[in-house]
């Protein structure tokens, strides 16, 4: 077990060590990342002092290790609009993403799990139909749409909530609803065809054997071993949330991290890009292997691989 | 896992060809098939069968209501913020949204096919490398990602299809992989190794025909979900470029109008969602018909 988070805890640093490498080549992947943050008008010798003064003339290799090593301590680059640290930056931002994240996280949750259930132990019932269409739907449908028509029926017709930003709980409400809905379907659908696995397993049979009531059968064995993938889900589903939510942000003016990696693109600001791409990207590989973690405590067979 | 894989053979094969013709028992398969070929069919078609010219202005005539708001047939989803006439807008956009989701997911399937086979006719190292490689893949923020690389490079059709395509491969890869690892020592893979065929012959001629049916399930879900995205980087401003009419970019103009003409961004975001929920619900059959065990 020992050997086994060892080994994944040094996955997780490789796994970091290849973000950092990504977000490094991302500024060089067009050869010259001076060109990308100066306006059109500059001049040759204006490009130059820029070059010297963020030392993107030495040798590549040495500028990575340089990177790298200021990520270690922490420093991802300064800002070149802000002139601020570009992670201090993020990490001001990141409260109000997290915000978002954890109430679109809660909104789906809450309609998952009983949709799921039901519709698992229902098949065939009206709310199983529902689930289904909400499931496809909650995939198919473009978050920034659904957004715009949430906008359109609460905020500009019925007046009932703000259109966009960050005040009271109010403007909350829409922009988590229009987040959570992609994880709603698609913890709905895991969860519901992780019961309908279980549900064929002997020990289940042998439960209902023994003339246990379903809800004991359901409540003692099947959720408890239907919940592991869903578990994974919803962890993955957060991590990649805590990125995804760009387009969200976009459409309510949520100030966030989303927000801001949008406004670093737009004015080419790369140093605070790079920060947002690996702050995120960094979040999700630790709740990974945060997820190995709990995976170990609720599953004990999989020590063994 | 591998207890199921060895299990399938003949009764399953028997069950495809039974469970094919139920085609006509699935009422939304058959809707969102006739949906996808009527919005192909307007995709390749715009240029004869729309009514106007998409570039073409009358602001005299802008912000037009559509038919069932008092406008009239000239117009009959009205027209845009510069006069232009909706529809024909709407038909053009069906292009690019079809035509980006149709080549990045074939340079996807591809690509991750390859890396499927690859990794799961080798193992080792190879496996262990594409494998780590994916992991990468998948701990970078998908939207952020491309967005930075697009930043780099600039928006346009063929960046689009490269950087969506490049980026798309890892679901192929996972699936294929599994395929290819189990099929490895099954007994017609030994058998054609026992005659001499080499290991490009195995992973072309045994393994890769086998991954079909997988593949294809996973691109017809692929595919749903890059015409999402593409939408969404031109909504953002940076998939396809104004003037060319994009689902996504007609809908970023929409955003000014939202008090006075919701329908203007409305309509396209239907056109997107119609068309993503069809590919889906045939994505699913198609997952129920050829492989039920493909988790997506």
């Amino acid at each position: 077990m020992t050997i086994f988070i060892i080994r994944r805890f040094l996955l997780t640093l490789l796994m970091l060590f290849l973000v950092g490498l990504t977000v490094f080549m991302l500024g060089h992947l067009s050869g010259d990342p001076v060109r990308l943050m100066v306006p059109d008008q500059a001049t040759e010798a204006d490009i130059e002092r820029l070059r010297h003064a963020l030392g993107l003339d030495l040798p590549l290799p040495i500028q990575f290790l340089d990177f790298i090593g200021n990520a270690v301590r922490g420093d991802l680059g300064t800002s070149l609009r802000y002139r601020q640290p570009a992670l201090q930056l993020v990490m001001e931002r990141m409260p109000a993403t997290a915000e978002l994240s954890a109430a679109a996280m809660l909104i789906a949750l809450v309609v998952a799990i009983p949709a799921g259930i039901i519709s698992a132990t229902r098949r065939g019932s009206w709310i199983d139909g529902l689930t289904s269409v909400v499931s496809v739907a909650g995939q198919s449908l473009p978050a920034f749409w659904i957004g715009i028509m949430l906008i359109i029926v609460f905020a500009v017709q019925l007046r009932l909530l703000p259109a966009a930003g960050r005040g009271d709980p109010g403007s909350l409400v829409l922009p988590a609803l229009t987040l959570g809905l992609w994880p709603m379907a698609r913890i709905a659908r895991v969860f519901r065809s992780s019961i309908l696995e279980v549900l064929h397993e002997d020990y289940v049979r042998t439960a209902y054997a023994k003339g246990l009531r379903e809800r004991v059968v359901l409540s003692r064995h099947v959720l408890r071993n239907a919940s592991i993938p869903v578990v994974t889900v919803t962890a993955l589903t957060f991590g990649s949330l805590l990125g995804g939510t760009i387009i969200t942000e976009s459409v309510f003016a949520w100030p966030g991290v989303g927000r801001l990696a949008l406004e670093a693109i737009n004015n080419r600001d790369f140093p605070l890009m790079q920060a947002t791409v690996f702050v995120v990207a960094a979040i999700f590989v630790v709740i990974n292997f945060a997820l190995d973690l709990v995976y170990v405590w609720l599953d004990p067979r999989i020590r063994l691989t | 896992m591998a207890a199921i894989t060895t299990t399938i053979g003949l009764p399953v094969a028997r069950r495809r060809s039974r469970r094919a013709v139920d085609i006509l028992k699935h009422p939304t398969v058959v809707a969102s098939a006739l949906v996808l070929a009527t919005m192909v069919f307007v995709a390749i078609a715009a240029p004869l069968i729309a009514p106007y010219d998409p570039y073409e202005q009358h602001l005299e005539g802008r912000l037009g209501p559509p038919l069932w708001a008092g406008g009239s047939l000239t117009h009959p989803f009205g027209t845009d913020q510069l006069g232009r006439d909706v529809l024909t807008r709407l038909m053009y956009g069906a292009r690019v949204s079809i035509a980006i989701g149709v080549m990045a997911v074939l340079v996807s399937g591809v690509l991750g096919v390859a890396a499927g086979v690859t990794a799961g006719f080798y193992g080792g190292i190879v496996d262990e490398l594409l494998m780590r490689l994916a992991d990468l893949r998948l701990a970078l923020p998908f939207v952020l990602l491309v967005i930075s690389v697009i930043a780099v490079f600039g928006p346009s059709f063929t960046n689009l299809i490269v950087i969506l395509g490049l980026t798309g491969w890892v679901p192929y890869a996972k699936i294929v992989r599994a395929e290819a690892l189990s099929m490895r020592e099954r007994e017609f893979i030994v058998a054609a190794r026992a005659v001499g065929a080499r290991n490009s012959r195995l992973m072309f001629r045994h393994i890769l025909p086998n991954t079909v049916a997988a593949a294809i399930v996973i691109g017809s879900l692929e595919l749903a979900n890059i015409i999402v995205v593409e939408a969404s980087l031109s909504f953002l401003g940076l998939g396809v470029q104004a003037p060319t009419p994009s689902w996504g970019n007609m809908l970023g103009e929409a955003r000014d109008y939202l008090m006075s003409n919701f329908w203007l961004a409305t309509l396209p975001g239907i056109a997107i969602s119609v068309t993503a929920i069809s590919v889906n619900l045939i994505g699913d059959w198609l997952r129920d018909v050829l492989d039920p065990r493909i988790q997506t």
